[in-house]
């Protein structure tokens, strides 16, 4: 699903991602990996970035690492 | 390692960033610290005594099975320490416990002596959480010590832990995934894959972590006792709204900077001059009270000028650490990396690039050990190179006066909006210009290996642990001190020499002097004895022998005197137009009328004019002339032939914009 259809405080859950495996590794270090859950707080329309709340840390991603993490809203 | 460190014995602090590991050094060894850097490699690590023990502090870590450069860096010094069984003290966020315990729960497969310190106990008692130390440390199997390193509040528990040496053992958690059964031998081979580097495959990592994170969540929640639906970002998430707002985040950010280099330069002018009064005072003092001779000339003249030189840009240093610390401490400084990626991508940078790219606007030496933080090996070498093009405040006395030359009139700061203060701006703009172009160039075609991977931590806004940011500041202002004071203090014996000591003979001079100034020969600017015998220094005789080499610039000898020393520093351009114009230490206006006296002796027309002025700006601009920030990129980088390359490089752009701005402003008449 695409980043825009999850409104800002809105919850999801990672199902599935199609990065590739230096990158799969890279987000494992920072808890974003299939069944985290996430809140999303805000991507200003000025930065390429979105910033999520995951594993109790608020962390930014660029929007298309963000895009390659297929989620579900919960 | 200091001599009375070596004896005692070491302890290793660990921990996630933002866990206030830092704070935590800070609290405990006070300024009984180093920072030192580990051969061959670029990560800073400090040590300290505490308790009669010597904690090694590594960097920030977020895994042991991390990716990054500058983590594997840190890590493989943990395992390297490791080896001799060293215990670890571990700091978690008590805000952020079960991620912080993921990191832990990865260092305690490696069945080491541990114990685990739980900072910002503040915060916890603050929102009503409370934690059961006795059942975490049993579910852990290692020490737990509640502590808030801000006020020190644990701090006894703490000591009591180091004297009685109760580092223990901790449960492992996934070691046994890492077991290798050959018939009846069990043989772990955790430790072994990740001194290997050869980690496992992405699946059973992520097997790994999330059996990691059953465990670690089921002991936080049998541990702590909370309303869990609290959102403890809640507030920090309010003031981004503010902050990070798409209309206004913008302004308050430029207006956040606008105030921070406004104080760096507004506040550190009362201190600086202090400096430099006392520095000439100290002279006077030393030729007073020393016989003169070699030794006196060479103290008085050639070392402590040289020291002062270095020493004057204590006061914007430290300033800009404080300001820069007070950001990073109270969270903004991570925001301003948001807000300012988008722009900065589109020259191969990011926005960790935009914080040591600012910092070049006080000096380029911190900004370039700054550059740590940023995570791809391209774009921090990206910003360790092009950084020196931004204007720095050592450029500030040469921009002055040469604008002074070209645009005649009011001062600068009689109003806000003049011809002379937006030239220094259009100097500013031609910094980040060139700033910016170097950088995409060397995102275009270097051949460094670019790690695409880019995460940014956004930690919650808190007020400044002010005895931290003090000794951040101290720390880095006495790393800064001893660098470029080293170098500083070599260069300035050796043009000390060359400005003082001539291939001819003392009676030759005196002959010489003597004719010339009977046949009425001389340049009536070289009638000064001192100017003269400058004229047939080894320094002399170099401006006369690059003279060929900068007349299409419309510099003479003298100039290229001056241009020689300054590119030991900067600043010493004005000083040394000083001396060779006679005008000892006179006020800077004098300065200004001798330079626009001066004659051009092939067409009597006034020397600096427009044209040369603009050139020797544009010279200035790009030319590296800073010896200290040659050494630190030398130290950064690790590579000399970087460090020479970037000069070199620099030097020639110099020349290039010199030559066509002499040229083109000729040409406009």
């Amino acid at each position: 699903m695409a980043l825009l259809e999850l409104k800002e405080g809105e919850r999801a859950i990672i199902i599935d991602h199609s990065c590739s495996p230096d990158q799969r590794d890279y987000f494992l270090t920072y808890g974003i990996t299939v069944g985290s859950v996430f809140i999303k707080n805000y991507s200003p329309s000025y930065a390429d970035l979105v910033n999520i709340t995951i594993g109790g840390k608020m962390l930014s991603i660029r929007k298309s690492d963000f895009n390659t993490l297929e989620w579900v809203r919960i | 390692m200091g001599k009375n460190l070596v004896s005692q014995k070491s302890i290793i602090l660990i921990g996630k960033p933002n866990a206030g590991k830092s704070s935590l050094f800070n609290l405990l060894t006070g300024l009984n610290q180093r920072i030192g850097n580990f051969s061959g490699v670029t990560v800073a690590a400090k040590s300290g005594s505490f308790a009669n023990h010597t904690i090694l502090d590594l960097p920030g870590l977020k895994s042991l099975m991390t990716t990054s450069p500058e983590e594997l860096i840190s890590k493989n010094k943990l395992l390297e320490l490791t080896k001799d069984k060293m215990p670890i003290l571990f700091v978690a966020n008590g805000m952020m416990l079960e991620d912080s315990l993921m990191l832990f729960s990865e260092i305690a497969d490696l069945q080491l002596p541990m114990a685990l310190v739980i900072n910002f106990k503040d915060d916890l008692e603050k929102n009503k959480i409370n934690l059961n130390l006795e059942k975490q440390q049993d579910l852990l199997g290692c020490p737990v010590v509640l502590i808030n390193s801000k006020s020190g509040d644990g701090i006894q528990a703490l000591r009591t832990l180091f004297e009685t040496d109760n580092f223990k053992v901790p449960h492992a958690i996934c070691r046994s995934l890492y077991d290798k059964i050959e018939g009846d031998v069990v043989e772990n081979v955790y430790q072994k894959k990740l001194s290997s580097g050869v980690g496992l495959t992405t699946s059973n990592a992520q097997i790994e972590f999330l059996k990691r994170q059953k465990i670690i969540g089921s002991i936080v929640r049998s541990t702590i006792n909370s309303d869990r639906s609290i959102d403890f970002q809640s507030t920090s998430k309010k003031w981004d709204r503010i902050l990070l707002h798409p209309t206004y985040g913008i302004f308050i950010f430029l207006l956040v900077m606008l105030i921070t280099f406004q104080a760096v330069f507004s506040f550190a002018s009362i201190p600086m001059d202090l400096i430099d009064n006392g520095t000439l005072k100290l002279i006077g003092f030393i030729k007073d009270a020393l016989s003169p001779g070699w030794f006196t000339d060479l103290i008085a003249e050639g070392i402590i000028p040289g020291i002062g030189g270095v020493l004057i840009f204590i006061p914007q240093i430290v300033i800009l650490f404080f300001l820069l610390g007070v950001l990073e401490h109270s969270g903004y400084l991570s925001r301003i990396s948001f807000i300012s990626d988008k722009f900065l991508r589109r020259f191969g940078l990011s926005g960790k690039s935009v914080i040591p790219l600012m910092s070049s606007w006080a000096c380029a030496i911190p900004a370039i050990m700054s550059t740590r933080m940023i995570d791809d090996p391209k774009e921090r070498m990206a910003v360790i190179l092009a950084s020196p093009l931004m204007t720095c405040s050592a450029r500030l006395p040469v921009y002055t006066i040469l604008i002074a030359v070209i645009l005649p009139g009011g001062d600068a700061s009689t109003s806000f909006f003049n011809m002379k203060g937006l030239a220094l701006l259009a100097l500013y703009l031609i910094g980040v210009f060139a700033t910016l172009v170097v950088s995409w160039f060397i995102h275009k075609s270097a051949t460094i290996p670019s790690n695409q991977l880019w995460t940014l931590e956004l930690p919650v806004y808190r007020m400044p642990n002010w005895r931290n940011v003090l000794y951040n500041s101290y720390l880095k202002t006495r790393s800064f001190v001893l660098e470029a004071g080293k170098i500083i203090f070599l260069i300035s014996i050796v043009l000390w020499f060359l400005a003082s000591y001539s291939p001819k003979s003392d009676a030759w001079l005196s002959q010489q002097y003597t004719e010339q100034e009977s046949n009425k020969t001389i340049d009536s600017n070289l009638q000064d004895r001192a100017s003269f015998d400058l004229e047939y220094s080894y320094a002399g005789y170099l401006g006369k022998g690059i003279e060929p080499l900068i007349k299409p610039l419309g510099y003479d000898w003298k100039i290229g005197i001056a241009l020689l020393t300054s590119f030991a520093a900067r600043e010493v351009f004005v000083g040394t137009l000083s001396t060779i114009y006679s005008v000892g230490s006179e006020e800077e206006l004098t300065i200004l009328n001798r330079l626009k006296k001066e004659k051009n002796l092939e067409n009597g027309k006034p020397r600096f004019n427009s044209a040369t002025a603009t050139s020797l700006l544009l010279f200035y601009v790009f030319a590296l002339q800073c010896m200290s920030t040659v050494a630190i990129v030398r130290k950064e980088t690790g590579s000399w032939k970087l460090a020479i390359l970037q000069f070199v490089f620099m030097l020639m752009a110099a020349y290039a914009f010199a030559l066509i701005g002499f040229q083109a402003v000729n040409a406009l008449g």
